[in-house]
């Protein structure tokens, strides 16, 4: 992989989308971002793209606080689709929460690769995308 | 060797102290401590005064009856088993036990109990020596849960002020790098939503906290139906929402000894809160109840609405206001005031709810006394 193809966010607050896609655009990490604004409209966009790997992200960093579907739902119903995806996803949580609780359910989790906690500088964003190319 | 008169005597005067001792120690320990003597099948056979007291039998009542008469049915199986089994190996054992007293409250009592042993070295009676500690248990228990507490606000706090935070430091910085004045306008125009967003939530929490300190808070007694009056009113129910039907019935619990403020507010945003979450397919009805349980005053308001999928939301439905259904000029449930409200007068509030099918909220007031009913 000598770029990322296809990055998610799946995240409710519109300042944090605004952020990701700017930091993104000014480095050539990335070709094309998807914004989504919960779980729901994430794992419906896969769900249609199963026969598609173009559409298929490498790399989805994931909210868990969010309205409609949550982070947790959004992976609860993620691993269903996995073994149709065909594909490696590399999954972030990037969370506000410290909660102890959260960091320990999410590392549970074999398809989370990482529990990451906001803010998300741009060092540390571009030090994680480049640890994948 | 007892030959001599003398020898009969000092000897008769020395059992005399012997037993004397030992009365005056019966004495002391009946005086400070619960005491009971069962057989090994763990039937008692004697009680003291103090026994009888706490535990509200008669000794009549208790004599020849298993000790399980006073079991609360709070510990497990293995707990009595272990229990058994240290004693009848003729050891010591010593422990916490919640006891029932014959009225149904229950008491706990720091409890030994010695095995006396025969010649043969096994039990043939045991001896319990108790001490009650319901109020320390009680504090323990209070304590384990303020610390709960607490330790939700410390997540909460640092987890609604740091999504804005982190925000308005990315900006900042991206602000300082950026090269045109068009960039920097942009990003500028930016702050002001996280800006904002942190300065509610502060004021949340602020008021939180002072809802937290101020435990002194004047209460009177006050009349469900007048606050619910009141509440209609403020709602302005009748005027905008005309097919809403709202039913209350404070017959069975009337009054509370409650601070008005915090009662009006729960009515408030539980109404309300009933109609921001209605459903469009069937006009709200709403019905508010008061009544006693366990001698206590609860309220519980129920409707029809969409309901919320506990599973994922159970957390998140008294948090800070967040928006979680699919409806984005509604600013969440908002019921962490609510509940911030009801959990420093002593009481509860959770929620039960289907989706599609409507939600109820259960408020209770006040805690339980110590000494819990059944």
């Amino acid at each position: 992989m000598k770029e990322i193809e296809t990055l998610f966010l799946v995240d409710d607050d519109d300042t944090y989308q605004y952020i990701i896609q700017r930091t993104l655009s000014s480095t050539d990490l990335v070709k094309s971002i998807r914004i989504f604004s919960n779980g729901r409209e994430a794992i419906d966009f896969l769900e249609s793209s199963l026969g598609n790997p173009d559409l298929i992200p490498d790399v989805i960093l994931l909210d868990l606080t969010m309205p409609i579907m949550d982070g947790w739902q959004f992976l609860e119903n993620y691993i269903l689709l996995k073994p149709r995806i065909g594909k490696k996803v590399h999954i972030y949580v990037v969370s506000s929460s410290v909660d102890p609780s959260d960091v320990e359910r999410a590392k549970n989790i074999s398809e989370v690769s990482d529990y990451l906690v906001k803010p998300l500088t741009k060092q540390k964003l571009i030090l994680l995308l480049s640890s994948l190319v | 060797m007892l030959s001599k008169e003398s020898d009969k005597l000092s000897l008769f005067k020395y059992l005399e102290g012997v037993f004397n001792d030992l009365e005056q120690q019966k004495i002391a320990l009946d005086q400070s401590a619960i005491v009971a003597f069962t057989d090994t099948k763990g039937n008692i056979t004697y009680v003291n005064d103090k026994f009888c007291e706490i535990s509200q039998y008669t000794r009549e009542e208790l004599m020849g009856q298993n000790h399980r008469i006073i079991n609360s049915g709070y510990h497990d199986k293995d707990f009595f088993t272990n229990l058994w089994r240290t004693i009848a190996q003729g050891k010591v054992w010593s422990g916490e036990i919640r006891n029932r007293a014959k009225d149904g409250s229950y008491y706990w009592v720091y409890t030994t109990i010695v095995p006396y042993l025969g010649a043969n070295a096994k039990p043939y009676q045991y001896v319990s020596i108790r001490f009650d500690i319901t109020k320390q248990k009680n504090q323990e228990l209070e304590l384990k849960q303020r610390t709960k507490q607490l330790e939700d606000f410390c997540f909460i706090v640092s987890h609604n002020l740091r999504a804005p935070l982190s925000n308005l430091l990315l900006l900042t910085s991206m602000i300082e790098e950026s090269e045109t004045f068009e960039d920097q306008r942009a990003l500028i125009d930016k702050l002001a939503k996280p800006v904002h967003i942190l300065n509610e939530t502060f004021n949340e929490l602020v008021e939180s906290l002072q809802i937290r300190q101020d435990v002194d808070i004047k209460k009177e007694k006050l009349r469900f139906d007048e606050c619910f009056q009141k509440t209609m009113e403020s709602l302005n129910v009748d005027v905008i929402y005309p097919d809403i039907t709202v039913e209350a019935n404070f017959h069975k619990a009337p009054e509370i000894h409650y601070p008005k403020k915090y009662l009006m507010s729960i009515m408030h945003n539980l109404l309300s809160n009933a109609i921001r979450y209605r459903s469009p397919k069937r006009n709200l009805k709403v019905e508010l109840e008061s009544y006693l349980k366990n001698g206590e005053v609860h309220m519980k308001v129920q409707d029809n609405g969409i309901g919320i999928d506990m599973a994922a939301n159970e957390k998140k439905l008294f948090g800070l206001r967040k928006t979680f259904h699919d409806n984005h000029d509604a600013k969440g449930f908002g019921l962490f005031i609510t509940k911030t409200q009801i959990e420093t007068m002593g009481g509860t509030i959770y929620a039960e709810s289907e989706l599609e099918k409507g939600s109820t909220f259960f408020v209770q007031f006040h805690k339980n006394e110590p000494y819990e009913r059944n």
